[in-house]
């Protein structure tokens, strides 16, 4: 099949400048690769969105636990902004009571590992997603290599240096010989797989927009899930322990700073 | 940069929408896409011209997403400025589009309360909850509700359900000192913008209405000057560029010193005296702040503006400018 694609290549490299590319094969290789790949990610596109669940689930509690641990974070960094100790107090207690403090709460340690042989749906729901993306990929592979291996196809219209070789020529066998920048059907394949993207998102547009809310909430509530709580609870409770309760720090010099910026602004014209 | 430039061409848009006779509806998509990246609201406008659009025929080469995004836009809209009938039709189509979702139905519920059907919303977000129990949105409608039917007490028991869960949500915050403030609480607003404070520190409105809500139910000096200094970094956060600022720390700087005289006699004029001299300083300047502020924006104010001042800081001679 190589020979009969490269018609002209018989002698040496120093010829290989002049290679002619048959117009049928343009026709009859390059053109069904492209269109076939294309072809396959629309389908599979729509595959995937039948395929796909709702939203999952999330539990009151699991929301109340991650948003704890936020909001016990913030207490931490911006406390400097309360004015009144007793407020601080009175939100630490809040987190860190022995008894009813949030943070103290015994927490169900879903790390994502545990949490996916709990719940096989979940786990479902990736072999899903994943076999969805590697059949299709597989079986173009196995098509493109069994049908269209060999074929010489295609010219870059600039120079490339000889490292370019491993990747415009996969699965031709002249390679010592031949110019680096006429590219093979097997490296036209990987070049399509990978360079579809942005095609997709025109014709598809960007992912399924029509949910998106859904989608950030359940991605917020994953970030959630994903952190190991029990330990944030106990990493949170001590930074909250160490903070030394004054009344306003920030506050101390207020008057003093809003006197200076209303100078400079009694100033400005 | 980018935000600025396309809130000038939303006001292009609008203009050029609400006064040509024949709107090109081009320009009416370009406007409601813009308005929903930048969160611009114009409910008359979108309802009555994007329901023109989506009875068009410019609205078949919108592709899936945008054209269901514009339905749900225009439903909002529409219920804003109680056109149900509108509302109640993109309504209808995204339920047939999109079975069993929940942003669909918080939608429903919309048209209904629209529809003064206050009941029929509640049963319809009640079911919502059922099946999904951590959905913000409809929360937050259960609470708008309750608002709308005029509950206080209700609208202040269901943010409360709210919050014990997304504890972190700025705007429910907000919301919720807001009805505080409303049901008289004061304390308990103070509670609420205190959390704000610490989502958003740099925020110079929350100091502001902290400073406010504590000085309306200040009855020491101690508690004064907690929101004197809140009223202070409110000031220095917005570089004494807003006039209200300026009017409150009037205000709170009067009010200690109406309480000064009582306080000193009682034995603590140590730490009072120390005030004093920065009491002064700030008050003076922020009465001359004002001035300049009311003689830019505004001159035939300033006179008003100026006795106003007078009024407030007579009891304190120094403060004013002379």
């Amino acid at each position: 099949m190589a020979a009969a694609s490269t018609t002209g290549a018989s002698s040496s490299s120093a010829l290989s400048n002049s290679l002619t590319l048959d117009p049928a094969i343009r026709t009859w290789v390059l053109v069904p690769i492209s269109l076939a790949m294309f072809l396959i990610g629309v389908i599979r596109h729509h595959a995937s969105r039948l395929l796909a669940t709702g939203p999952r689930k999330v539990e009151l509690k699991a929301v109340r636990e991650s948003q704890a641990v936020m909001r016990a974070s913030r207490l931490r960094m911006n406390h400097a902004w309360i004015s009144r100790e007793a407020s601080f107090r009175m939100r630490r207690a809040f987190f860190n009571d022995k008894k009813e403090g949030v943070l103290q709460q015994k927490v169900k340690n879903n790390n994502p590992q545990a949490q996916m042989m709990s719940d096989p749906s979940m786990m479902q729901d990736m072999m899903m997603k994943n076999m969805s993306m590697i059949i299709p990929q597989s079986l173009t592979f196995m098509w493109v290599s069994f049908f269209f291996s060999g074929f010489v196809m295609a010219k870059a219209p600039f120079p490339l240096t000889q490292k370019f070789r491993v990747m415009l020529q996969r699965g031709i066998d002249i390679s010592g010989s031949l110019d680096v920048t006429y590219v093979s059907s097997l490296s036209w394949y990987f070049m399509n797989m990978f360079g579809m993207r942005g095609l997709f998102t025109l014709t598809l547009g960007e992912g399924n927009a029509i949910d998106d809310t859904a989608l950030m909430q359940q991605q917020m509530e994953q970030a959630g899930a994903g952190m190991d709580k029990a330990n944030a609870f106990v990493m949170e409770r001590e930074n909250l322990e160490l903070i030394e309760a004054r009344d306003g720090m920030v506050y101390e010099k207020a008057e003093e700073r809003a006197a200076k910026v209303l100078k400079r602004a009694l100033r400005a014209r | 940069m980018a935000t600025s430039l396309s809130l000038t061409e939303v006001a292009a848009l609008k203009a050029e929408i609400s006064s040509a006779k024949k709107t090109s509806m081009n320009s009416v998509r370009r406007l409601l896409t813009l308005m929903r990246e930048t969160q611009r609201k114009d409910a008359q406008l979108v309802s009555t011209h994007g329901d023109a659009f989506l009875k068009s025929s410019a609205i078949k080469p919108v592709p899936d997403e945008e054209r269901f995004l514009i339905y749900e836009q225009v439903a909002i809209a529409a219920c804003e400025c109680g056109d149900v009938e509108v509302a109640d039709r993109c309504v209808s189509r995204l339920e047939s589009r999109f079975p069993g979702s929940i942003r669909a139905g918080r939608l429903r519920g919309m048209v209904e309360e629209a529809s003064g059907d206050i009941d029929g919303a509640r049963a319809t977000y009640a079911k919502l909850l059922q099946e999904h129990p951590s959905s913000q949105m409809v929360l937050k409608r259960m609470v708008a509700i309750e608002r709308t039917a005029g509950d206080l007490q209700s609208a202040i028991k269901a943010l409360n359900h709210f919050l014990n869960h997304y504890m972190a949500d700025a705007d429910g915050w907000a919301e919720l000192a807001d009805l505080y403030l409303e049901a008289g609480m004061h304390k308990q607003a103070a509670f609420c913008l205190e959390e704000l404070i610490l989502i958003q520190p740099h925020t110079f409105c929350h100091h502001l209405r902290l400073g406010e809500t504590l000085l309306s139910y200040a009855t020491n000096l101690e508690e004064k000057i907690v929101a004197y200094k809140h009223l202070c970094t409110a000031c220095e956060l917005c570089a004494g560029a807003h006039p209200r600022v300026l009017w409150s720390l009037l205000a709170c700087v009067s009010s200690m010193a109406s309480k000064k005289a009582g306080a000193s006699s009682s034995g603590r004029g140590g730490a009072t005296a120390a005030m004093e001299e920065i009491d002064v300083n700030v008050a003076r300047l922020a009465s001359k702040q004002l001035k300049k502020l009311y003689a830019k924006a505004d001159p035939d104010l300033a006179a008003t503006a100026q006795a106003a001042v007078l009024d407030m800081l007579g009891d304190i001679p120094d403060c004013l400018d002379d």
